[in-house]
């Protein structure tokens, strides 16, 4: 049930009986760019962390423990050309509780408060705690290139989808979180809360009229345009094959990018799901089966869809003598698929596991709930027993539609220098 | 079949022993499409040794149940199990802990054909000399894999520090050398050992009838027969109380150090009494090294901490410990927090109301936990290899008073320590 609160303000209830809690996702919807990025995740590490009322860690963990537990996670994600700040919080349903009177009452206080009304001192946020948001969120951006894996693929976007969203990534970038005040991340939380498109979508067994009306007494937000559009399809020019950087780590990490031209709301984009299965998503794929299964050349090896920027990316740690080998197998693979090669057993197999997974996400409060906001996302009802009928119906005629499609655009490695055979002791 | 049922957590638990031994619980989620099946044995990586009732000792090579997981996947003409699955519309997987090893299985259409397989694969072991010598490029890209993670190799760092003979000081996957040296031979008499039905486990959580379920599994079990063995018991390592390394540093690829200390306790026999203790510790902990610390906001603003910190406690039947890690560029100060930190905790009483809000807490979590198919299945398989009872195990938490914090304030020594610290290799 979807009710529009305001314009530009929707919410979305899912109601289960399936799920012992009860979960709430509130998003804040901007356009992607570095600054965005920088400032809402530095917001989303301010929100959660204290508030006007419970102006101590203490006393918003001692809020929390008194709703049994409750939990309350701040994240920033980024779907295609749009940003989003996602407050998510998890409370345990009345029935398991003797004292259970206000507990859904004091929780929607609880998310008011945390959304609401952050710490503040003469209308600007509190320095404090910009300030060990701030230095949290850098020490997390230096961390995040220790992870070879997260690096190469960072690199890898940074490279295909230069001046392009892609590029960007949702938490943003050190030069630019050095350039930020107190004052900038005021001004970024009064625009999220002012301007920003609103969608809320609760998950859980609960009485949905009075649902409505505890969420509209509870936020009630100022009307808002809603004029972003997530989805877009990268554009692709001429690059080098493939960038290297050495670094002293056992593995070498290669990261591959290609362009599928296909968005989640094209008629082709169940094919290119099942395409995607039959060259990687699956230990059934061709990607696994040839590089970790024949040639015992990797552990992992994986194909992702980045469905909101028309993008899909190969993934896998190797050897450095065996890149070469690596990456004509690969070449092959996409070579087969292209030359329509693959069985109507391997497709079947790939449709059923596309299947398998639509069908468990009906029964995960987290999957349902990331399943209606990427409708409310692209506009859209989409149910999915309808998504699995899609799945179902995809042709050759579509696959090789989508196959033919697929563009390589360009590619990452960080190579190790360590011997394999050191042992680390 | 047995069956409990629990209208305090609003669930449904069936349990049955097959006449091959084999132990199954099951527990019946109504309404839901989805299944998760798991069959386990707790054969895990630090059971390196083995000893018969006559006393002698069988040895593997280090890393050997991880190796063994990747091989149970083949079966006969060196056919890939997983495709199997697949063609079911079922996601399999494997996981190899220090202490046991799982297969398991998701999906949610008809369980018939998954179900037959994971008992009929995990009941069979084909191998040979050529697939297990090319599974060995495999698992070393594994290893490789977590010897560039800061975060594993810094537990596994810390295990060597406290531990001189336990195998908790290899890692579960081995050494890139016990790898290379895994036989046939070695797979082989390990599998008969330690898959036999009467050491193994199937745990379901599923929305399909009961009946239909264990009809399944006993028609499944009565077509197979299995050789009589030996019951074989885990190497006693007797372990020193002292830690192998008090200092340990290491450089890698990162570009802040990460400082762990650790402290090594006493295992605790009794399975009961351990997950008391556990939990008495946690309280501990987490009243010291929580936000529930006022001092938890000045260690945030002098740059002592920040958000990669943590804090874990094991208590085993044959080893425990507890550690608290950060990256940190303040080494020094940081190992005096955390000893100072709790000295103080471990010597004066906690506050009742303190316990009240920690108690509340972990009963939301215990009643969420219920929800996730996989965490739940793993902990009624941990339970059940400890001869417990889950709902009892759940309940522990309400009845914890301070007499209980205060046995573990005595229990946690702080005379074993290691330190172990990840550097960068640029400075």
């Amino acid at each position: 049930m979807i009710i529009q609160l305001q314009p530009g303000v929707r919410l979305n209830l899912i109601q289960t009986n399936k799920f012992k809690e009860i979960t709430c996702s509130i998003n804040f919807l901007s356009e992607l760019t570095e600054e965005n990025a920088t400032q809402r995740s530095i917001l989303a590490l301010m929100l959660n962390d204290r508030t006007n009322k419970y102006e101590t860690k203490q006393k918003l963990t001692a809020v929390l423990d008194h709703l049994y537990g409750a939990t309350m996670a701040c994240r920033s994600v980024g779907y295609g050309r749009c940003h989003v700040v996602e407050i998510r919080s998890k409370i345990i349903n009345p029935s398991y509780v003797t004292q259970s009177n206000h507990l859904l009452n004091d929780w929607m206080d609880l998310l008011r408060e945390v959304i609401l009304h952050p710490l503040m001192k003469d209308n600007e946020l509190d320095e404090n705690v910009y300030k060990e948001a701030k230095d949290m969120l850098k020490d997390k951006l230096v961390r995040r290139n220790d992870d070879a894996q997260t690096y190469s693929i960072l690199q890898a976007f940074a490279l295909a989808g230069k001046d392009q969203p892609l590029s960007i990534s949702a938490r943003g970038t050190i030069e630019c979180l050095d350039k930020q005040t107190c004052l900038d991340i005021t001004k970024a939380y009064c625009s999220m809360i002012e301007q920003d498109q609103i969608d809320i979508v609760i998950c859980g067994d609960f009485d949905e009229q009075q649902m409505v009306k505890r969420v509209l007494y509870t936020f009630n937000f100022k009307p808002r345009t809603a004029t972003l559009d997530a989805a877009y399809t990268l554009k692709t020019k001429e690059m080098n094959k493939l960038t290297e950087e050495e670094k002293n780590q056992p593995q070498t990490n290669l990261a591959l990018v290609y362009t599928t031209g296909i968005l989640p709301t094209d008629k082709l984009f169940p094919a290119l799901k099942v395409a995607n299965g039959i060259l990687g998503q699956y230990p059934t794929s061709y990607l696994f089966q040839t590089i970790r299964e024949k040639h015992s050349l990797c552990y992992s090896i994986y194909s992702n869809l980045i469905s909101y920027d028309g993008v899909c990316a190969i993934t896998t740690g190797i050897e450095r003598e065996n890149l070469d080998t690596t990456m004509q197998l690969i070449e092959e693979q996409i070579n087969k698929c292209k030359k329509e090669e693959y069985s109507d057993e391997l497709i079947q197999i790939t449709k059923s596991m596309l299947i398998n997974a639509l069908q468990s996400s009906l029964d995960e409060a987290s999957s349902l709930i990331g399943y209606a906001y990427s409708n409310m996302l692209l506009n859209r009802e989409y149910s999915i027993d309808e998504n699995i009928q899609a799945v179902k119906q995809v042709t050759r005629e579509d696959l090789k539609a989508v196959f033919d499609k697929l563009t390589y655009v360009t590619g990452f490695v960080l190579s190790g220098k360590e011997k394999s055979n050191e042992s680390n002791s | 079949m047995n069956r409990i049922l629990s209208s305090k957590y609003q669930e449904e638990l069936f349990e049955e022993t097959m006449d091959n031994g084999l132990k199954v619980l099951l527990w019946h989620k109504k309404g839901f499409q989805k299944s998760f099946f798991m069959m386990g044995t707790p054969f895990g990586a630090v059971d390196i040794e083995q000893v018969d009732s006559n006393g002698d000792v069988v040895q593997y090579p280090a890393g050997i149940a991880h190796f063994l997981e990747h091989k149970l996947f083949e079966s006969e003409d060196n056919h890939d199990v997983m495709d199997d699955f697949s063609s079911m519309g079922a996601n399999v997987n494997a996981a190899t802990s220090y202490d046991e090893t799982c297969y398991y299985f998701v999906t949610s259409q008809d369980i018939t054909k998954p179900l037959n397989l994971l008992l009929d694969f995990t009941q069979k072991l084909c191998i040979t000399n050529e697939s297990v010598e090319k599974e060995k490029g495999i698992i070393t890209q594994e290893h490789q894999m977590y010897q560039q993670m800061s975060e594993a190799r810094l537990i596994h760092e810390t295990f060597k520090s406290l531990f001189s003979k336990h195998p908790l000081k290899y890692e579960v996957d081995g050494t890139i050398e016990s790898i290379q040296n895994t036989t046939v031979e070695d797979l082989k008499c390990c599998y008969k050992i330690n898959y036999h039905p009467s050491n193994m486990m199937l745990i379901g959580v599923s929305g399909t009838d009961p009946e239909i379920i264990f009809d399944l599994i006993r028609s499944n079990q009565n077509s197979k027969t299995f050789p009589e063995i030996n019951k074989m018991k885990d190497q006693e390592w007797n372990e020193p109380k002292t830690v192998n390394r008090e200092l340990h540093e290491f450089t890698m690829e990162v570009n802040k150090p990460k400082v762990n200390v650790a402290y090594k306790l006493q295992g605790i026999k009794d399975p009961i009494q351990r997950e008391k203790m556990d939990m008495c510790l946690r309280i501990l902990f987490d009243c010291a090294f929580s936000s529930l610390n006022p001092k938890y906001q000045n260690w945030l603003e002098d740059g002592l901490i920040n958000d990669f910190y943590g804090y874990e406690i094991n208590v085993s039947e044959d080893i425990a410990y507890c550690m608290v890690y950060a990256e940190t560029k303040q080494q020094d100060a940081f190992i005096e927090l955390v000893d100072k930190t709790l000295a103080d905790v471990l010597s004066h009483d906690i506050q009742e109301e303190q316990l009240e809000q920690l108690k509340r807490r972990y009963h939301g979590q215990n009643i969420r936990y219920l929800n996730d198919f996989e965490s739940l299945a793993i902990m009624t398989m941990r339970c059940a290899f400890d001869n417990t009872d889950v709902f009892e195990i759940l309940d522990l938490t309400e009845k914890l008073t301070i007499e209980d914090v205060r046995k573990a304030q005595k229990y946690c020594s702080m005379e074993n320590k290691a330190i172990i610290v990840c550097k960068p290799n640029r400075d």
